[in-house]
């Protein structure tokens, strides 16, 4: 079975995928870069060429559309799953069908496709919501967070629009990924991990307390239901949660 | 009294006002930065397990009206507070850039007269909108009885506007709040609705015309405070979305926070009831039936035990079953467990292949219910029927559901 490896990026990915479907090998294996116990017969490792991916994009969105593209990108984007044959297969597939597949539900390639792209569509949602921006002594907000998936480059461009008059550094701390906006444009950077501990603006410890004391007196004792309140709001992001007493 | 303080106050006085959402805002893009999402957004959840996406308090709870199942009536001993305009501004803004919520959903008791609490609320929208430049979302309580002119300012401002309609019934209205009635409720219920469709009309025409509530009214009532049945609160709900197109009607279980003749008892909220309301509800909005279809006067009340489309569906059978290879979007809806995801999915997958009952559940259509009303490929979802005796198919139904009488605040998805 031949196998593959490349450098983690988008690109290399799509590069790794254009070699395959040119010499039109079935059951190839990409390997990620983080994938590490390397077999006795080393994989072998494709290198990164803009035009080979730019023209399988090209080709893969003249059938699979927007909405195709939108989808591989999520897949990209996902942790715990093998998305390198996800996104190998629904290329594949699609440029087999000469069509957009995203209904296809029945069939299991799009079927785990798409149920995996849900997921870390759900999050990205989830977090527009979720994260927690704190107010530095500079004036500037910092949102460290720790999401299942690799989501802090979908999730800015939201921000981006929403806080567009503040400067701001959304910070994954497991990946140790930060995204600044600095009022025109956002920049990508690695943070170190773990959760910096910067002085806080003059306001930020009343206003957070304010927060606190909100949340737990918005709430109708009568209708006590904490079940259904962890269903929304899973305990393992509590961590950042201002309104828990989060960091 | 401080900010702080105020803030504590006013947000538990706020409490048992039901509506948070923050949708039906088109997308802006303002230079001054700031947006609300189209389809709204929760920020957190309180430990009742509602949705918190708005900052939702009261500008005041010193009321001048005494509404016998209201915790800030005028004769309640309670501590009193009134925010300003820039308290209520500066916490909304300071909430907001730190993404605990979606924006504003300022209410008030009637404080001094219907006129001068509408005008504060009025003021703090406009002072978040046209001074500070704040896109965040802005829902305004109208208040009944305010001059006209002051409400056109509130939907100038604020995304969306809405009017209590309270209880079901003028009736109950004059028994339980007798400070209010009817036809001040509706008559700017009436004003808002025309307004937002005037503007809407002109603003296609021209985008300098300003947007008036760009995201709807409205409303919401106390169920179990008041005798009237379902059918009655259906209908109630159909015809405001018929005539004032109301987005939304909500309904709130009545918790007992008086004691008062007027009122039933000690009891736990009917949130049971509530949540077939609910379900009720979204069958008028999304799954196109009539409130008359759901109950009549031999069955004024919803079935407790299941949920009201399964109702409809056992008095129906003539209707089912639905092949699922054949069936249109509106006879899919139809069918109990199916849910517009679910319909939605079943058209696309449909135009890859034919469907079985296996391809069903691979799609993610829960059958649990689905399957008795159903045929894939002239094949019967379940072994028996819908051939069989509408009774036995009910017991059938209640044994599948796990679950004994719901209790506590319930999904809605």
């Amino acid at each position: 079975m031949p196998r593959y490896r490349y450098d983690g990026s988008f690109e290399g990915l799509l590069t790794a995928i254009q070699e395959i479907l040119a010499r039109g090998e079935r059951g190839a294996e990409i390997l990620g870069a983080e994938d590490g116990n390397l077999p006795l017969f080393p994989p072998e490792l494709v290198a990164t060429r803009q035009q080979a991916a730019r023209s399988l994009l090209e080709a893969f969105s003249a059938y699979g559309g927007k909405k195709g593209l939108r989808l591989v990108v999520l897949l990209f984007l996902a942790d715990g799953a093998p998305r390198e044959r996800l996104i190998l297969d629904y290329v594949r597939l699609t440029l087999q069908q000469e069509r957009e597949i995203g209904g296809w539900l029945t069939h299991p390639v799009v079927a785990e496709a798409v149920a995996v792209a849900g997921r870390v569509a759900g999050e990205v949602h989830r977090f527009k919501g979720l994260l927690r921006f704190r107010q530095l002594a500079d004036g500037s907000l910092y949102a460290p967070f720790e999401p299942d998936h690799n989501i802090a480059a979908a999730l800015a461009p939201h921000f981006a629009r929403r806080l567009r008059g503040e400067r701001w550094l959304i910070h994954d701390c497991r990946r140790g990924l930060g995204i600044f906006w600095d009022g025109r444009e956002l920049v990508p950077a690695a943070v170190a991990g773990g959760i910096a501990d910067p002085e806080l603006s003059e306001g930020e410890d009343f206003f957070q307390a304010c927060w606190r004391s909100y949340h737990h007196h918005i709430s109708v004792a009568e209708r006590r239901n904490p079940n259904l309140q962890r269903h929304f709001m899973p305990k393992r992001y509590w961590r950042y949660l201002t309104e828990f007493n989060g960091v | 009294m401080d900010k702080a303080q105020k803030l504590e106050l006013l947000a538990a006085s706020a409490k048992y006002d039901v509506s948070c959402s923050s949708s039906g805002r088109r997308h802006q893009n303002p230079k001054a930065g700031g947006s609300a999402a189209v389809a709204g957004c929760c920020h957190s959840w309180s430990e009742d397990g509602r949705c918190i996406s708005l900052l939702k308090i009261l500008f005041s709870n010193a009321c001048i009206y005494d509404c016998a199942f209201c915790v800030n009536r005028r004769s309640n001993d309670i501590p009193r507070a009134t925010f300003t305009v820039d308290e209520v501004a500066e916490l909304t803004l300071e909430f907001y850039r730190r993404n605990y919520i979606e924006g504003l959903f300022l209410s008030s008791g009637i404080w001094r007269s219907p006129d001068d609490t509408m005008e504060c609320l009025a003021r703090v929208a406009e002072t978040l909108r046209f001074r500070h430049r704040f896109r965040g979302y802005i829902h305004l309580k109208a208040i009944p009885g305010a001059d006209p002119v002051l409400i056109r300012r509130a939907g100038l401002a604020a995304d969306r506007l809405s009017v209590n309609i309270e209880l079901p019934t003028e009736k109950s209205l004059l028994l339980l709040a007798p400070d209010k009635n009817r036809q001040a409720i509706l008559g700017p219920m009436k004003q808002i609705g025309k307004r937002i469709r005037e503007h809407g009309a002109e603003r296609k025409k021209s985008r300098r015309v300003p947007a008036f509530a760009p995201a709807g009214q409205s409303t919401q009532l106390v169920v179990g405070a008041s005798p009237e049945n379902d059918l009655q609160i259906l209908n109630l709900s159909q015809s405001l979305y018929d005539r004032f197109r109301l987005k939304r009607v909500y309904y709130s279980a009545y918790v007992p926070v008086n004691e008062d003749r007027r009122l039933p008892g000690r009891c736990l909220p009917p949130v049971g009831r509530e949540h077939r309301l609910y379900q009720a509800d979204w069958l008028l909005r999304f799954y196109g039936f009539r409130a008359e279809e759901i109950l009549s006067a031999a069955q004024p009340d919803l079935d407790e035990e299941l949920d009201p489309k399964t109702a409809w569906a056992l008095r129906n059978p003539a209707f089912f079953p639905v092949e699922v290879n054949g069936a249109g979007y509106e006879t899919l809806l139809r069918v109990p467990g199916i849910g517009v995801l679910s319909a939605k999915r079943i058209l696309a997958a449909r135009r890859h292949g034919s469907l079985d009952l296996e391809d069903l559940a691979r799609i993610g259509v829960v059958l649990k219910r689905a399957r008795y009303f159903i045929t894939c490929r002239g094949r019967f979802g379940a072994e028996s029927g819908f051939d069989q005796a509408p009774e036995r198919l009910r017991l059938e139904l209640l044994a599948g559901s796990k679950r004994g009488p719901e209790r506590g605040q319930l999904r809605l998805f």
